[in-house]
C-alpha cells in the first residue's frame, strides 16, 4: 500500500464526523488551556482522558493531540498580550511578542505567530508522513535489547535537557520507575509496594499521578504568588502581517520550523527546547541581533515556528517505535495503551486507520487552529481578563473530579494530592517532573525489555553490547552521561579556582 | 535516600531472582540502590558547595501556612464525600476557596460556587456518566 492510499485512508477516517468533532473539541480545549494559566496541556489531557473512553483509541488519541498542539497555539496569546506564557514552549515569544503589543503591533505579532505555527505544523506534518513509515520498518528490527537500551538513552537524554541538575533528573526517573513497579508484577504475579491496599494492586493511575504533579502542585505554586495579569485594553486589529513582516520573518519560519523538527523527534527534545534553540539560532543569524527583545517580529516567528514543528514531529518516535520523547508523549502512550492499543512499528500494519487518522486529523486541526485563532482572537482576550481567583477553584475542583472518574476511585484522588504536594514539593527544590512521569511511563516496559533479554541471553549482559543498534544507544547514553560529569567537575573546578584581584 | 534504601531493602524481600531469571524484585532493587547512590552524589554536593548556592529556593511561613490549610481542606473535602456526599462537600469547599483564599464577596462567593457546582456537576455526572458520591448521611435518613 503506497504512501497515497494510506493518507486516503488516514483522512477518510478523519473526515468522520465524530472525529472531526472530536478534532474540533481538542483544538478548542488546547487553545483555551494555552490561553489560560494553572492548569498546562499535559495536565488538561489527563484531565480529559477519562472522558475519551467511551470512543473508540483513533478518536481519543486525535481529542488528546488536539490539545498538545492547540496548546501551542494558545499558549502564544497570553505571551503577546500579557508577557505571561500560557505554556512553558512560549517563554520566549513573550520577549518580543509583549514589546511589539506594547508598540501596538500586537495585531502582527498574532497573526505571525498564528500563521507560523500553521506553516511550521504543517511542514512537521509533511515531515512525519514521509518519515515515520520507513523509521516502522526499520523498527521492526528491534528486540528487546534494543527497545531497553534505546528507553535508557531516552530517559538519559531527558534528564540530561530539562531541569538544573542532571542528578536531580536522573533521581526523579528512578523514582519514576519505582512508582511504575507498585501492583501486581505480570510475570510472577506478586505484589510490590501495594502495603496491603487492594485500590494499588493495579498500580498507580496515570492520571492521578499526572494532575498532582502537574495541575494541583501548580495551583499550590501559585498560592504562595499573586498570579496579577495585566491585558492590554487597546483593540487588536491589524491581523494579517504586512509583505514586510513576511519579508523579516520568512528566513525565521524557515529555520525554527527545521530546528522543530529535528529537535521535536529527539527523546527530551520537544516544543520547549526547541523554541530556545530557534530563538537563539535567529539572534545569531541576524544582523541585528541587538535589537531582539525590543519587538522585531523574527522573535516570534521563529521560536513559534518551532514550537509547532516540534509538537508535531514528537509523534514519530511515539508511532513508529512506542516511543515518547516528552512527557506530553508519554500521557498519549499511557491513553493509547489504556484503550488497548500498543504503538510500535506494528501499529502502521495493524492498526493503520488510527495511524494515518491521527496524522491526517492533524492537518485538519492546523486549519481548524488557525480559524480559532485569528478571527476569534477577541474571545480569548476577553477569556484572559477572568480574574484567576474565579478559575483557580474551578481548576482545583476539575483536577479531583476528573482523577476520580478515571476508575471512581477516592484513593485515587487521596493519591494525586499526595502528589500535588510531592510535585510543590519538587519545584521548590528545583527536581524536574518530566523526567519522573517519562521513567513511571516506560517503567513497566523497561523492566519487560530488561527481563527478556537476560531471559533470552540466560543472564548474558553482553547481549546489550553486541547487538549493534543496542550499543549505538547506550554509546550515546554514556556519552552524555559521562559529558555531565565532566561539565560539573569543570564547574566545580572553576568555582575554586581563586578570583584573580 | 533513606526512601531508596527502603525501597531496596523491600524490593529485595520480593526477591531478585537471578540474571538468567528475574525475580519481582528484580528492577525495583536495582533502581532503589541507584537512586540511593545518586541521593548520596546529591548530599555531598549540597554539603560541598557554599551555604549561600546551597540554600534552597526558600519556605515562607506564611505560605507554609497557607498552603498546608489549604491541602489539609482539601484531603478534608474527599473524606467528606462519603459522609455528606458531593454536592454538599463541593459546595463548602468552593465557598472556602473562593472566599478564603483570594477573599471576594459573599455574594459573589455563593453564586460562583453554585455555578461552578452546577457546571462541574453536569459536565461529569451527566454527560460523562461518573457516578459521584451521594454521601451515606442522606442514604442514612432517607432509608
Amino acid at each position: 500500500m503506497d504512501l497515497f492510499h494510506q493518507l486516503i485512508i488516514g483522512f477518510a477516517v478523519a473526515f468522520q464526523p465524530i472525529n472531526l468533532f472530536y478534532c474540533f473539541l481538542g483544538c478548542l480545549i488546547g487553545t483555551l488551556v494555552g490561553v489560560l494559566p494553572g492548569l498546562g496541556p499535559t495536565a488538561a489531557m489527563a484531565l480529559l482522558l477519562p472522558a475519551t473512553f467511551h470512543v473508540a483509541p483513533v478518536t481519543a488519541i486525535i481529542m488528546l493531540a488536539g490539545i498538545y498542539y492547540g496548546a501551542m497555539y494558545g499558549g502564544s496569546t497570553t505571551s503577546i498580550l500579557v508577557n505571561i506564557p500560557g505554556e512553558a514552549a512560549s517563554v520566549m515569544t513573550c520577549l518580543d511578542g509583549y514589546q511589539m503589543a506594547r508598540q501596538g503591533r500586537a495585531g502582527a505579532a498574532l497573526g505571525m505567530s498564528a500563521f507560523g505555527s500553521f506553516i511550521a505544523g504543517t511542514f512537521g506534518l509533511v515531515g512525519l508522513t514521509l518519515l515515520a513509515p520507513p523509521l516502522a520498518v526499520f523498527a521492526l528490527k528491534f528486540g528487546p535489547p534494543e527497545y531497553f537500551s534505546l528507553m535508557c538513552m531516552g530517559m538519559v537524554v531527558l534528564s540530561f535537557l530539562t531541569g538544573a541538575s542532571m542528578i536531580h533528573s536522573l533521581m526523579m526517573a528512578c523514582f519514576g520507575i519505582i512508582l511504575g513497579t507498585v501492583g501486581t508484577d505480570t510475570v510472577s504475579g506478586s505484589t510490590r509496594f501495594t502495603f496491603g491496599l487492594t485500590e494499588l494492586m493495579d498500580g498507580i493511575g496515570l492520571v492521578p499521578l499526572v494532575m498532582g504533579l502537574f495541575g494541583i502542585s501548580e495551583i499550590i505554586l501559585n498560592l504562595e504568588q499573586h498570579v496579577d495579569r495585566d491585558v492590554f485594553k487597546t483593540k487588536v486589529k491589524g491581523l494579517l502581517p504586512t509583505l514586510e513582516d513576511w519579508a523579516q520573518a520568512k528566513w525565521a519560519l524557515v529555520r525554527g520550523t527545521v530546528i522543530g523538527f529535528f529537535l521535536g523527534i529527539l527523546p527530551g527534545g520537544g516544543a520547549v527546547l526547541s523554541s530556545f534553540v530557534a530563538y537563539a539560532v535567529e539572534k545569531r543569524f541576524s544582523k541585528h541581533p541587538e535589537r531582539f527583545g525590543t519587538g522585531m517580529i523574527e522573535g516570534v516567528a521563529a521560536p513559534e515556528a518551532a514550537n509547532n514543528s516540534a509538537a508535531q514531529s514528537a509523534f514519530i518516535p511515539l508511532l513508529t517505535l512506542g516511543l515518547p520523547s516528552n512527557v506530553v508523549m508519554a500521557l498519549l502512550l499511557g491513553a493509547l495503551i489504556l484503550h488497548g492499543v500498543t504503538p510500535g512499528p506494528l501499529l502502521l500494519t495493524k492498526h493503520p486507520d488510527i495511524f494515518w487518522g491521527v496524522v491526517c486529523s492533524m492537518y485538519l486541526g492546523n486549519a481548524m487552529l488557525l480559524v480559532l485563532n485569528l478571527p476569534l482572537i477577541g474571545l480569548w482576550v476577553q477569556l484572559l481578563r477572568i480574574p484567576y481567583p474565579y478559575l483557580m477553584p474551578a481548576i482545583v475542583l476539575f483536577c479531583i473530579v476528573g482523577s476520580y472518574s478515571v476508575a471512581n476511585s477516592i484513593t485515587d484522588v487521596y493519591l494525586m494530592l499526595g502528589f500535588g504536594i510531592v510535585g510543590y514539593l519538587m519545584k521548590k527544590l528545583k527536581f524536574d517532573a518530566p523526567p519522573l512521569v517519562l521513567a513511571f511511563v516506560l517503567g513497566p516496559l523497561i523492566e519487560y525489555y530488561f527481563k527478556s533479554s537476560l531471559m533470552f541471553s540466560r543472564g548474558n549482559f553482553t547481549v546489550f553490547f553486541t547487538r549493534p543498534i543496542s550499543l549505538v544507544c547506550l554509546v550515546i547514553t554514556g556519552v552524555i552521561f559521562l559529558s555531565s560529569i565532566i561539565s560539573t567537575l569543570r564547574k566545580r573546578s572553576l568555582r575554586l579556582l581563586p578570583k584573580e584581584p | 535516600m533513606m526512601l531508596a534504601l527502603a525501597v531496596a531493602a523491600e524490593a529485595g524481600s520480593l526477591g531478585f531472582g537471578t540474571f538468567a531469571r528475574p525475580g519481582p524484585g528484580f528492577l525495583p532493587f536495582l533502581a532503589g540502590i541507584f537512586l540511593a547512590v545518586l541521593a548520596g552524589v546529591g548530599l555531598i554536593q549540597t554539603v560541598v558547595q557554599k551555604p549561600a548556592t546551597a540554600a534552597g529556593s526558600g519556605f515562607r511561613a506564611a505560605d507554609i501556612l497557607r498552603i498546608g490549610l489549604v491541602s489539609a481542606v482539601l484531603f478534608v473535602y474527599v473524606f467528606l464525600w462519603d459522609v455528606i456526599g458531593f454536592l454538599a462537600s463541593t459546595f463548602l469547599l468552593l465557598v472556602f476557596l473562593f472566599r478564603c483564599v483570594e477573599p471576594l464577596k459573599w455574594r459573589t462567593v455563593f453564586v460562583a460556587s453554585g455555578l461552578t457546582l452546577a457546571f462541574t456537576y453536569i459536565l461529569f455526572s451527566v454527560l460523562l456518566g461518573a457516578r459521584l458520591p451521594a454521601g451515606r448521611l442522606w442514604t442514612y435518613f432517607i432509608s
